[in-house]
């Protein structure tokens, strides 16, 4: 189903915006003043129209990487005054301002005075058509992006509405209309009114990332918000990659491991650049897990085991927490996986007991965790157990009560990380809006996305441009979007909390334990 | 305290399972007498199972009774992010079906099968259709779920993990008569058209 139909882009232009996109388009002046081009050193000027700044850099401004001797470059104003250094194939430079801009056009040289590739006229241009032509260069990309009007900026999400998991899609759309609501009400993002399109799903059992797709190719949406499309996580990153269209905070437990230096190759399309998640995922806490066990109890005397069904979603988990240990050096590793829905819990605890494990992350569903916990307290074997909380929680306080103060859950985020500001909006979103707080988990996800949204857009200025909004949200740096933990990005970080909270579980009083730890992921806070 | 949301992974799991399809089997079935083809049809049936595909304008249909039976069919695979083969030889499949004569390019059904379902929307299918000017009642454009898809292109032998290393043979086939053909792809436009013309010779032999 598509949605509802494209409106024109409304971007109202100035005077000088609009005569200097004239200059761009056609290389000739309104003020009927003659504009030429100097092609080669000593032959005589051509007039500019021949070789309007259009016919290289696009009518967009992004260049073109398939000409194949020159590669005209990204003139868009937000990439060239970004700071520096700039590296190109033969040259680097600082930073653009409008002078050395100007210079650029009249002399052919960059910031730092190289010469530009010969094959970039120089232009004789009067002062006044040069003023114009930079008034328009500074606004066109936020011309050339989809979804964005002077007004408004429209952002896509993909839920399903209907069918099976309607409630939870229509709890995420609610809060996070009710929470544009709101921004719009305090007079938008630099002036612009936010608005939702959804991409509906789960009407029929076509796939999600249908929706996705439609959406995106209707060129209606500037950016993608949140969203839920189970099975198909990693083609919807790698959408909004293809479209080179901002996503920020899908629902999702399996964002990409990034931060990966542990050896374990990565294929490359694992990488997104588009893509920013705002909770670290399983794999991420069975990281945490594997970090918790060597802080409480010494990794070079702990021996340490990894069990978990062979999935490989949950293959990755292993792999990841594997690499972990194996870097912080633990006494012994094991590794022991299972075919998925026959786990032979009385055969691992018999393996793992006679190995002497002392910790075991258990990276499989609640219910065999709970075989495992009893299989090993049936043996008298007490061994440290790990989980995430994700996938254990249902099952933990069915453990024996011999366990206890040896059960250790991670998660990526839990109610300690809601700041009194967070859950004070929070509250109100619901009153105000009548929305009622089935599927909260689900609705914090769709909130926290939305916060970074708008904090992104707040970060970008005015003339907004996707790529623009790439870097706003490179520079976020310990944003706290209210329920969450703080999220941080970078230039090779797309995942905002990369850490997870330990928590222990009290299983003789069937509860869990006041005291958690945060334990962070990022090489900032590790030593 | 947070609960667990359930079901997250269960498509994961599901996926990793999926059973692995068996190659297929020899789909040239000669058929004579009408209970030969009764049995003929219901062994086509068999194989090609009426999964569920998609149109390019949202139409439902089941893949055997709905798409193929008592058709005669030309059958190309394609994906639209395609890069390659795929605009070309719609090009040629349009250029085929202009040089048909009248009264047989009415008794041909183009059928053009996405190899990339999970990308290849209905609207998407029909924008390729669209730009290719074969957007139209007898040519269908069929993509559908993943798994739909996958089964109907392993049971033509032509599923490919590898998209830019994709099949551009064609599939040419009078369905009633059991008549089953594959075309190779540097065969001319001429060509096909005349192998076409063949098959539909086959209804009016006796």
């Amino acid at each position: 189903m598509l949605p509802t139909s494209v409106t024109a882009q409304d971007l109202v232009l100035s005077e000088a915006e609009e005569r200097g996109k004239y200059v761009y388009e056609t290389g000739k002046s309104r003020s009927r003043r003659i504009i030429t081009a100097d092609l080669q050193r000593g032959e005589p000027p051509v007039p500019a129209e021949i070789l309007p700044c259009k016919s290289c850099h696009g009518v967009d401004g992004r260049g073109a990487e398939d000409y194949t001797d020159v590669a005209p470059l990204n003139i868009n104003w937000y990439a060239m005054v970004q700071s520096g250094p700039h590296a190109h194939s033969k040259r680097s430079h600082a930073a653009f301002d409008e002078a050395s801009v100007a210079r650029s056009i009249v002399d052919g040289l960059d910031p730092d005075g190289n010469s530009l590739d010969p094959a970039m006229p120089r232009y004789n241009i009067s002062d006044d058509d040069m003023a114009d032509l930079i008034a328009y260069l500074k606004v066109m990309d936020s011309q050339s992006d989809p979804g964005l009007t002077s007004t408004s900026v429209r952002l896509g999400t993909v839920l399903p509405l209907d069918g099976q998991y309607a409630g939870l899609g229509n709890a995420m759309r609610e809060v996070i209309e009710a929470y544009f609501s709101v921004v719009n009400a305090a007079g938008g993002v630099h002036g612009r009114e936010l608005e939702l399109v959804v991409g509906p799903w789960g009407a029929n059992d076509d796939p999600a990332i249908w929706a996705a797709r439609d959406l995106v190719n209707s060129e209606q949406v500037f950016a993608l918000i949140s969203g839920y499309v189970p099975e198909y996580d990693a083609e919807f990153a790698a959408l909004s990659d293809e479209k080179k269209m901002p996503l920020v905070g899908p629902y999702t437990a399996l964002p990409p491991r990034e931060d990966d230096s542990h050896g374990h190759e990565h294929e490359q399309d694992d990488k997104t650049h588009y893509s920013f998640y705002a909770l670290a995922g399983l794999a991420h806490q069975a990281e945490v897990l594997v970090e918790a066990a060597a802080a409480d109890h010494g990794a070079g005397t702990t021996r340490l085991a990894i069990v978990h069904p062979q999935v490989a979603s949950i293959n990755e988990l292993a792999r990841a927490a594997e690499a972990r240990a194996e870097t912080l050096g633990f006494k012994s590793v094991e590794v022991s996986g299972y075919a998925y829905g026959r786990f032979d819990s009385a055969a691992t605890v018999a393996t793992l007991r006679a190995s002497a494990v002392d910790v075991v992350v258990f990276l499989g569903s609640a219910e065999a965790l709970v075989e495992f916990g009893s299989a090993a307290a049936n043996t008298r074997w007490l061994p440290y157990v790990m989980a995430p909380g994700l996938l254990a929680e249902r099952g933990v306080f069915e453990l024996p009560k011999s366990l206890s103060g040896r059960v250790l859950l991670a998660y990526a985020s839990l109610p300690t990380d809601f700041t009194a500001e967070g859950t004070a909006e929070f509250e109100k979103l619901h009153d105000e809006f009548g929305i009622d707080y089935a599927y909260s988990i689900a609705q914090i996800s769709a909130y926290t996305a939305a916060r970074i949204m708008v904090e992104g857009l707040r970060r970008a200025d005015r003339n907004l441009s996707r790529e623009q909004l790439v870097s706003a949200m490179e520079s976020m740096d310990g944003f706290h979007p209210g329920l969450v933990p703080p999220v941080s990005y970078g230039p090779d970080r797309r995942v905002g909390t990369l850490g997870g909270h330990i928590v222990r579980a009290d299983l003789v009083n069937g509860q869990f334990e006041e005291n958690t730890q945060w334990i962070a992921l990022d090489d900032a806070t590790r030593d | 305290m947070f609960k667990p949301i359930q079901n997250l992974l269960a498509g994961s799991a599901a996926l990793a399972l999926m059973l692995c399809i068996a190659a297929p089997a020899d789909i040239a079935v000669a058929g004579t007498t009408s209970a030969d083809k009764a049995a003929a049809e219901a062994k086509a049936r068999d194989y090609f199972t009426n999964v569920e595909l998609i149109d390019q304008d949202g139409q439902r249909l089941k893949f055997y009774d709905d798409v193929l039976k008592d058709n005669i069919v030309v059958i190309s695979f394609i994906f639209t992010n395609c890069q390659g083969a795929c605009p070309l030889m719609t090009r040629n499949l349009t250029m085929i079906r202009d040089m048909l004569p009248g009264n047989v390019r009415d008794e041909i059904h183009f059928i053009s099968i996405s190899l990339d379902p999970v990308r290849d929307t209905p609207a998407a299918m029909k924008e390729f259709a669209q730009t290719h000017d074969a957007d139209q009642e007898s040519w269908l454009w069929l993509t559908g779920q993943p798994d739909n898809v996958n089964l109907v292109t392993k049971k033509l032998g032509t599923y490919t993990d590898e998209l830019e290393a994709h099949t551009t043979m064609l599939i040419a086939a009078n369905v009633r008569e059991s008549h089953w053909t594959k075309i190779a792809p540097n065969v001319p436009p001429k060509g096909v058209a005349e192998r076409l013309r063949l098959l539909v010779e086959d209804n009016a032999a006796p």
